[in-house]
């Protein structure tokens, strides 16, 4: 690489010629130009485009080189700038979810890996601190709320449980709860009764109907009473828009089959370990093919790292399983005699609330998956 | 100085390093180097980093370094860049003790 033949150009999406130059050079390397991207930067050598890259939030996203040009340091140059840019914004803390042929470009420029997806893709974090500081917060979040002898006095007993003695010391269960429904609560009742304690991770993406404060909030009330619980925020390592994004996709793809295999062996590899998590709950998916797919994988790949995967079958009301997504159809028709069947008095509270209003008329409006 | 926000300065560019200083809850520094020449220079260049933050009175934060094989000049500059970014002190800095 000779630097006086090469060009930095920062290209910002909303102007249409910049848009188009970035998306045409992703396009001849078959990958598009997402919608959420801030800034392409993109390095030209000869005035001819040789690598680029882009920045998404917190998240490096469409990093390409031309064939012809590559290990000449083109793509590192174009991240390094990415990096700039971001701390320019105060972000210092970065991800990327890139091919494993990408993976030295990034070490290089002081990335680490985080969790691999099979040999299709690596998710790799800027900071080599920031997992064990996450990890270590997260600790302290659960102990705080549920300190580490509490089953001794108080785990609850299912009736007929009798004195057998709980299966795990750590489970854990990953939620949505767009809203919390008694099916949630139903599968968290039961996945308490097996562990000492468990920890309830609420996803903290706000890509769903009910805001994300909103849906801890009710999972935290919801669950008052089971005294070995602890309900805390999902953080950017559980089915995040780091580790997974298209979970909040409707359809299925194949990037979400490679997603939700990283999203599974970044729990079972990394998350797990740090908090000491043994088991892990999910409820039986009827009907969500994305869902179907990722717990498959956790059943398959939690065994191998020595973890168990218990899958509990839904509860059902009036013959059909209960799910958010019928609660939301529910609110959609203004059934509100249908929903008492469906979610517990805690979230019918909420709903009755004038707080609930904008978020309701909003899921009449629309019919997205979540 | 008292460090009160994670701040940046430099760039991973060749012949520069990239300096990243952060608060740091016990009163002790820490310094992280990386990079190709930290097995070669990294005592070196560990002793330049001791002697900048202790120019700038700094006694508690973590440095890390991404190393491209930087001068010692030009740690320097970029370490003194990235403290004073990470500081709200406003107050007069005494550039003849730093050097």
């Amino acid at each position: 690489m000779d630097a006086y033949r090469t060009e930095v150009e920062i290209l910002s999406p909303r102007d249409t010629g910049d848009r188009k130059r970035a998306a045409d050079f992703l396009l001849a390397r078959s990958l598009e130009l997402e919608d959420d991207i801030e800034l392409t930067v993109l390095v030209q050598y000869d005035s001819i485009p040789a690598a680029s890259a882009s920045l998404a939030g917190n998240i490096i996203k469409g990093v390409a080189v031309d064939p012809a040009l590559e290990g000449e340091g083109f793509a590192a140059l174009a991240v390094s700038r990415v990096l700039a840019e971001a701390a320019n914004r105060g972000r210092n803390l970065l991800r990327v979810f890139t091919s494993p042929k990408n993976e030295a470009i990034f070490t290089s420029l002081g990335f680490r890996r985080l969790a691999a997806s099979g040999d299709d893709a690596v998710l790799l974090e800027s900071d080599p601190r920031a997992f064990g500081r996450w990890a270590m917060d997260a600790r302290a979040g659960f102990d705080a709320l549920v300190p580490p002898l509490t089953w001794v006095q108080a785990a609850p007993r299912q009736s007929g449980a009798g004195d057998i003695p709980p299966s795990y010391g750590i489970g854990s269960v990953v939620v949505n709860c767009n809203p919390f429904t008694l099916g949630h609560r139903s599968l968290i009742e039961r996945a308490a009764a097996r562990c000492r304690r468990l920890l309830v991770f609420v996803l903290e993406a706000d890509k769903s109907s009910f805001p994300a404060d909103v849906r801890l909030r009710l999972v935290r009330e919801g669950t008052a009473d089971l005294q070995n619980v602890a309900v805390i925020n999902s953080g950017p390592y559980l089915i995040s828009e780091a580790t997974f994004p298209t979970y909040f996709l409707k359809e299925k793809s194949r990037s979400t089959a490679i997603h939700a295999r990283l999203d599974v062996t970044l729990f079972a590899s990394r998350v797990a370990p740090a908090l000491g998590i043994e088991a892990r709950f999910m409820g039986t998916e009827p009907y969500c093919e994305v869902t179907k797919l990722y717990n498959s994988l956790i059943k398959e790949i939690l065994p191998d790292c020595g973890l168990a995967a218990e899958e509990l079958p839904r509860v059902e009301a009036e013959g059909r399983a209960i799910s958010a997504s019928s609660v939301r159809e529910a609110l959609r028709k203004g059934d509100w005699k249908g929903l008492e069947v469906l979610v517990p008095k805690t979230t019918m509270a909420y709903l009755r609330s004038p707080e609930a209003v904008t978020v309701i008329e909003a899921i009449a409006a629309g019919s997205g998956r979540h | 100085m008292r460090i009160t926000q994670t701040a940046a300065a430099g760039t991973l560019e060749s012949s520069d390093v990239l300096i990243t200083v952060e608060p740091e809850a016990d009163a002790s520094v820490h310094i992280d180097i990386e990079g190709a020449s930290a097995a070669r220079f990294g005592e070196q260049i560990r002793a330049v980093v001791a002697e900048t933050l202790a120019g700038f009175g700094v006694v508690a934060c973590r440095v890390r370094l991404q190393d491209k094989g930087a001068l010692d000049c030009t740690i320097r500059a970029r370490l003194s860049a990235a403290l004073l970014r990470a500081t709200d002190e406003a107050g007069p800095i005494s550039w003849e003790t730093l050097k």
